[in-house]
């Protein structure tokens, strides 16, 4: 009851604040995009026998990660520094 | 102390510089490589000076396209390819992908096409027993190359490449928009004593185009008990379709009454399939598919008694006696969310899903989850087997550690420097 109450108030501030998006299209990504990593992946897959592709991809996810995580935390950080009195 | 004010992204800019530099050095010594010994993938034809269909089509159909074939004879277009004279041009399907597929009917074009421009028609090419048993989004190949062993290995497996001017449509079966699909109704299950138990199964389907006539819905139900307990116990349900289906929606209504566990506090686990089946005989089957969701508890109701209430996340069965019952009724009452409000949440995902700058997320990942080594290859880089074995595949597994020790080190240098 009070739990369900307490979401749809919620919920509904946050339909509000999410109404604008609805109004615009779907998200698309240009098709050259998309073309451009399936070429690279082409290219890439031919260095496979020499070079090891998929640690090096695996490597650059993790670091593309890892500095999502740090600059997120920067980022909240700086949000919080920024209100009075806790700041 | 210097080093404590040096900026922490210096390290990561020294690892990628590192990385560009190696494959920069490999980049040059397979391309100089390429340069001098010519190793060269084939000579592709212009997709654009190909074409092919078969009924019902009058045209030429075009590469990426969705298709169901229905004539029994196909016809093959080339216009203004490379001549090939004195070879033949061959045209035919593969069932699959570039690299995976099988290869199926070829013919010879004939001398018409030898100057690489030319409309054959090819008889023997009988869809409805060629894609028999295709479902919808079946991968397939239209190919027309230069007659060369080689280039069918390389379109079967993947092997080398093709060394002779060809061309390929990338087609897939059945109709755009259109997916088999199963939904499942949740299930009402009714006790009668401790066993057995009745279980309603419901939902609906949509079945896409297909050359298969379907016949049943086959819903298995695994069932854990106690839940998570590993030892499972499945029962099958075959639900006849009004009719042999081969398109279409519906839904499907049976009831289970053959389910006998001694503990009816468990997990449901629901799956289902297409079954094509001749006087009982299991013939074709579809993918499995899974309901999100699809779980569910059961309360172990009292002996002869009614329908057992379904239980969710956090309530439990046991008792705590009169007052404690009530007790937890009342914080359940009070702080248990209710399903409508949880499938608003969802609405709300929903609405923005694929809305900028959200629906970016999942196109932009999707759009990097193509970037891998699996691909084929634009170009194949041939060594003798033994170089490959003994000089490149020991430096690619030395290379591997050295790129995990580089980034182990840039991981540690980026926390040591890390400032909150």
């Amino acid at each position: 009851m009070i739990t369900t109450l307490l979401l749809y108030i919620l919920l509904t501030i946050l339909k509000g604040l999410l109404l604008p998006f609805t109004l615009m299209d779907n998200a698309s990504l240009p098709d050259a995009f998309t073309n451009a990593m399936i070429t690279a992946s082409t290219y890439l897959s031919a260095f496979n026998d020499f070079i090891p592709v998929s640690t090096l991809l695996t490597i650059l996810g993790l670091v593309l990660i890892i500095e999502v995580f740090i600059n997120g935390f920067k980022l909240v950080n700086w949000a919080i520094k920024k209100i009075p009195t806790i700041g | 102390m210097p080093y404590i004010n040096k900026n922490p992204n210096e390290d990561f800019v020294f690892f990628l510089k590192v990385l560009i530099f190696t494959l920069l050095a490999f980049y040059l010594l397979f391309g100089l490589t390429k340069v001098a010994f010519g190793f060269e993938n084939g000579n592709g034809l212009d997709i654009d000076e190909m074409g092919y269909y078969s009924l019902p089509y009058e045209s030429s159909v075009n590469d990426g396209d969705f298709v169901i074939f229905t004539g029994e004879d196909s016809t093959y277009i080339l216009d203004g390819a490379p001549p090939v004279e004195p070879e033949y041009y061959f045209g035919g399907h593969l069932k699959g992908t570039i690299g995976s597929s099988t290869a199926g009917t070829f013919h010879a074009l004939g001398s018409d096409c030898d100057d690489g421009t030319c409309i054959v028609e090819r008889v023997e090419d009988d869809w409805t027993t060629i894609a028999e048993g295709w479902e919808q989004g079946q991968d397939f190949l239209i190919a027309i190359f230069s007659w060369n062993v080689a280039c069918l290995s390389y379109f079967q497996y993947g092997e080398g490449s093709c060394p002779e001017v060809y061309g390929i449509y990338e087609l897939k079966w059945g109709e755009e928009g259109y997916e088999n699909d199963i939904n499942f109704t949740e299930p009402v299950g009714q006790q009668e004593g401790y066993a057995p138990f009745f279980v309603d199964v419901e939902g609906d389907f949509e079945i896409a185009s297909t050359t298969t006539y379907w016949t049943d819905i086959e819903v298995e139900m695994t069932f854990y008990s106690p839940p998570d307990y590993a030892t499972s116990s499945v029962s099958t349900k075959y639900i006849a379709l009004q009719n042999a289906q081969n398109k279409g929606i519906g839904t499907f209504s049976d009831e289970d009454n053959a389910l006998y566990w001694s503990v009816i506090d468990g997990t449901y686990v629901y799956r289902a399939r297409f079954i094509e089946s001749y006087y009982g005989d299991v013939a074709t089957t579809s993918e499995w598919f899974y309901n999100e969701g699809a779980y569910w508890l059961f309360e172990v109701g009292a002996e002869g008694g009614g329908l057992p209430s379904m239980e969710d996340y956090f309530a439990t069965t046991t008792d705590f006696g009169l007052l404690g019952n009530m007790f937890r009724d009342v914080l359940l009452w009070l702080f248990k969310p209710s399903t409508q409000v949880l499938d608003y949440w969802y609405s709300i995902k929903d609405m923005v899903a694929n809305k900028p700058p959200f629906g970016y997320y999942t196109l932009v990942k999707n759009a990097f989850d193509e970037l891998n080594s699996e691909a084929t290859p634009a170009f194949s880089l041939q060594t003798a087997t033994s170089t490959a074995t003994y000089i490149f595949t020991p430096l690619k597994t030395g290379l591997g550690w050295i790129f995990w020790i580089l980034f182990g080190v840039w991981f540690i240098k980026r926390f040591v420097h890390f400032v909150i």
